[in-house]
Parts: C-alpha cells; sequence; structure tokens
C-alpha cells in the first residue's frame, strides 16, 4: 500500500517529533481497518481509486497533523483587538496623511522635471520599509506582552468603575493642557532665540528673510495658543467663547502655513543656510531639503489637526457636542 | 410579513448548518466518548460504534480527542495486540467515571432546560 504510506509519511512530516510515532501508528490501523472493512463488504481488493477516495475523506496531511497540535498562536484573542486597533491607528494616523502628502508634493515638485515618473515611483521603498518597520516592531511588543502574560493581571483586576467613566466631551484633560503649555513655552523661547538648537559646527541655519516677515504675528499666534492651553489647563471646560477665540487662531495659523507653503511652492526657501566650507550647491541643497521636511509637517499639522480642531470648535461654538470619535480626539489632541 | 434573508436552500445558508451543527455535537462528544468507553475500545471500534448510534465522528477529530482526554487523566490507554495489528485500546479512568457522572447531571439539566424553552416558544414536542 504505497500510497498510504507516503500519506502517513506526510501527516509524520507535520506533527511534533515525541508523537510523530504514537500518532502515526493509531491513524495508520485506523485507515487500515477502514480499507479492509471497505474490502470485506465488497469481497476484494480495493482498487486505486477507492483507496484515494478513503484517504481524501480523512483529509489533507497537514490539516490532519495539526488537529493533534495545541492552538498556536503569536497574540491571542484577549490582545488581539488592541493589536489590531494599534496597527491601524499607526497606518491611518501616519501613514495614510503622509503617503497622500508626500505622493502629492513629490508630484508637484517635479512638475517640469523629465522624471516624474521616478520621483514617484523612488519615493515607495523608504515608505514600505518605515511600514514594515512600524509593522514589526508593534507585533514584536504584543508578541512580548502576550508570551509574559504582561497583560494577566490587568484583566483579572479590571475595574467597571475607573475605566468605565463617563467622559465630559467638553473636559480638557489637564495633563494634555499642560504638555501643550509646554510645548508652545519651548517654541515661543525658540521663536525669540533664547532657546537654541544646538548648532552645527561652521554651518549656520537661519529663518528666510520671508519668514521673518511674519515675526511679530508668529509671535503673537504662538502666544495665544499658549494662553488657550493656559485657560484650559485652569478652567478645562469648553465654552463657546474660548471655542471661537480657538477657532479664529488655528485659522490665522492655517493662513500663516498656507504662506510658508506658498513660498516653498514657488521654489523659495524657509530658511537661510549660511557656512564657510560649504559650496553654493551644498547650500542650495540644505535649502531645498529642510524647506521640504518643513513643508511635509507643516501641511499635516495645518490640514490634519486645524482642520479637525476647526470643526469641533466650530460645533462648540453653536453651542452642540464635539463628535465624540477616537480619530479625531486623537487629531485633536484632547 | 418581512421576509429573512436565510435562504434554506443557499451553499451558504448549508455551510452556515453545518457549522452550528458541529458545534453543537462538538459539546456532546466528549460525553458520548466518556460514556463509549466504560467498555475498553480501540479507536476505530469506538468510531464505529458511534456512528452505528448516529454520532459520526472523522479520525481528525476523534483522535485528537482521546489524546486530549488521556492527558487530562479522564481516559486510561495501552498498545496491544490484536489480530496480529498493534492497536491502543481505550477506557475510561477513575476520574473519567467521576467527571461523566458529573457531566450526565449537566446534560440533563440541559436537556430539560431546553425542553422548557423550546416548549415556550412553540418548538417543543408536546
Amino acid at each position: 500500500m504505497e500510497i498510504l504510506d507516503r500519506y502517513l509519511k506526510a501527516v509524520k512530516f507535520w506533527l511534533p517529533s515525541e508523537q510523530k510515532q504514537d500518532i502515526i501508528a493509531e491513524l495508520s490501523e485506523d485507515i487500515r481497518s477502514q480499507i479492509e472493512d471497505k474490502e470485506s463488504e465488497l469481497g476484494r481488493p480495493l482498487n486505486d481509486a477507492e483507496v484515494d477516495a478513503i484517504l481524501k475523506k480523512v483529509g489533507p496531511p497537514m490539516l490532519v497533523a495539526q488537529r493533534y497540535l495545541p492552538p498556536r498562536y503569536l497574540i491571542g484573542p484577549a490582545l488581539f483587538p488592541m493589536y489590531w486597533f494599534v496597527l491601524r491607528l499607526g497606518w491611518l494616523c501616519i501613514y495614510g496623511p503622509w503617503l497622500i502628502i508626500v505622493i502629492g508634493l513629490k508630484i508637484l515638485a517635479s512638475f517640469g522635471a523629465a522624471h516624474t515618473g521616478a520621483v514617484a515611483t523612488g519615493m515607495f521603498e523608504p515608505f514600505f520599509r518605515s511600514l514594515f518597520i512600524q509593522f514589526a516592531v508593534i507585533t514584536g511588543v504584543f508578541v512580548a506582552i502576550e508570551r509574559t502574560h504582561a497583560n494577566a493581571e490587568f484583566l483579572k483586576n479590571w475595574n467597571p468603575r475607573k475605566q468605565l467613566k463617563v467622559r465630559d466631551p467638553n473636559r480638557v484633560p489637564r495633563s494634555s493642557s499642560i504638555s501643550e503649555l509646554a510645548w508652545y513655552v519651548m517654541l515661543a523661547l525658540w521663536w525669540v532665540n533664547v532657546l537654541r538648537i544646538p548648532a552645527i559646527p561652521g554651518v549656520s541655519v537661519a529663518m528666510a528673510p520671508a519668514v521673518w516677515r511674519l515675526y511679530w504675528p508668529i509671535l503673537v499666534l504662538i502666544l495665544c495658543q499658549g494662553l488657550i492651553a493656559c485657560l484650559n489647563a485652569f478652567r478645562p471646560l469648553w465654552n463657546p467663547g474660548r471655542a471661537v477665540f480657538r477657532g479664529i487662531v488655528d485659522g490665522l495659523s492655517f493662513l500663516v502655513v498656507a504662506y510658508f507653503l506658498l513660498i516653498w511652492a514657488r521654489g523659495g526657501a524657509l530658511v537661510a543656510v549660511t557656512g564657510a566650507k560649504l559650496s553654493s550647491s551644498d547650500i542650495a541643497a540644505a535649502q531645498k531639503a529642510i524647506t521640504y521636511g518643513w513643508s511635509v509637517v507643516l501641511l499635516i499639522w495645518a490640514a490634519v489637526s486645524f482642520a479637525a480642531r476647526t470643526f469641533q470648535d466650530a460645533r462648540r461654538a453653536a453651542r452642540k457636542p464635539p463628535i465624540c470619535n477616537w480619530a479625531l480626539q486623537l487629531f485633536v489632541g484632547e | 410579513m418581512a421576509q429573512g434573508n436565510a435562504n434554506p436552500n443557499s451553499n451558504e445558508n448549508g455551510a452556515l448548518l453545518e457549522n452550528l451543527r458541529l458545534e453543537l455535537r462538538r459539546g456532546c462528544l466528549v460525553l458520548a466518548v466518556l460514556a463509549e468507553l466504560r467498555n475498553e475500545q480501540y479507536g476505530y471500534t469506538l468510531r464505529k460504534g458511534l456512528a452505528e448510534r448516529g454520532l459520526e465522528v472523522d479520525e481528525g477529530t476523534l483522535y485528537p480527542l482521546l489524546r486530549r482526554l488521556e492527558s487530562q487523566g479522564l481516559l486510561a490507554s495501552e498498545w496491544r495486540e490484536e489480530e496480529k495489528r498493534n492497536k491502543r485500546f481505550y477506557k475510561i479512568s477513575r476520574d473519567g467515571k467521576l467527571v461523566l457522572k458529573q457531566l450526565l447531571a449537566e446534560w440533563q439539566g440541559i436537556g430539560l432546560a431546553l425542553d422548557e424553552v423550546l416548549k415556550e416558544s412553540g418548538h417543543g414536542n408536546s
């Protein structure tokens, strides 16, 4: 019975080594008994097709072997929804806008160039590389949690009163207001040149004259954003007046961002790089790279965060509750 | 009267019914196997015996189940030669008998409760 031996060998391949012999002996006995029963029923030896039919009924070797194995998974059912959520969050919040904006900017930047297609395809490599790294890191973290049962204590001791508390959509968490305030204080200190980024020896990076033209409006906007964060820290409930105020500040900030993007779109630079040892082509390349990087970041910031914040503030100004959606909350930072 | 989406003749519905049927039988299978193995048997005769009583079960389900029940201490097994072939004979253990008794009580409780539910919803026999 050559086919039966080959079948059993194929099943054996997928079985754990310590159980191979035992399982195969038992399975072999069962299949041989089936063949014998069929033969005595028909009164003749089975032909190839009839043996094949019996083996087909038993199932594909890998599937048969798999039934003897304990259920195995890298991330269990208790953790999987959270893992999937974090993975989607990464894709949606980082790569979604990034991909749209980078494709848009790259294609815009290559207008008039001879190799628009090459520019568009060349940028996918870093995208897929970072996508893979993100997937690997998140999966690795969750596998580690699963393996060490780090979530077991949480699942055992979860408290419905703590985890399911009612959240007022108009309440601003103090932690978020304080971190926002800290960010705007640092930004203001950097803008007035009190806080300096460590310099590269021999190279000086300063704002371009076109940016300096908006020095005071930008400072006022940063201080206004800081003031809102400060108000939120002390009185953590949105009211229509404060929502209108932030809507105006965000709207003006958006105009500033649009002005920066216009500079970039016209081929101008947002920074002026100088260095005694740098050639004019190095300087132009550095200015272009920094301007490009800023443009991407500012566009993401303006398009996503300001739009989401303005949407929520418009609802608050109209005395309507803000939309409670995790994506909006994430972008708005509330 | 509003019509449901389920079409009893569709393949999709057939697969769904098959899945539900398997799910329903899976729970009963442990009980049937423990009860059958009050008399020592080897895998193939056990499978045939269950099939003759209307509880067909394939090798891929029965043998892993027998191994699991043995590892849980509910069954005992030994390899023996019979009709010139080595066969693995299974028999219920002392712990298995205790568990079977408790499972039977549970099964009867479920049966009574289900009868009540079906009777109230008009699906009962009486």
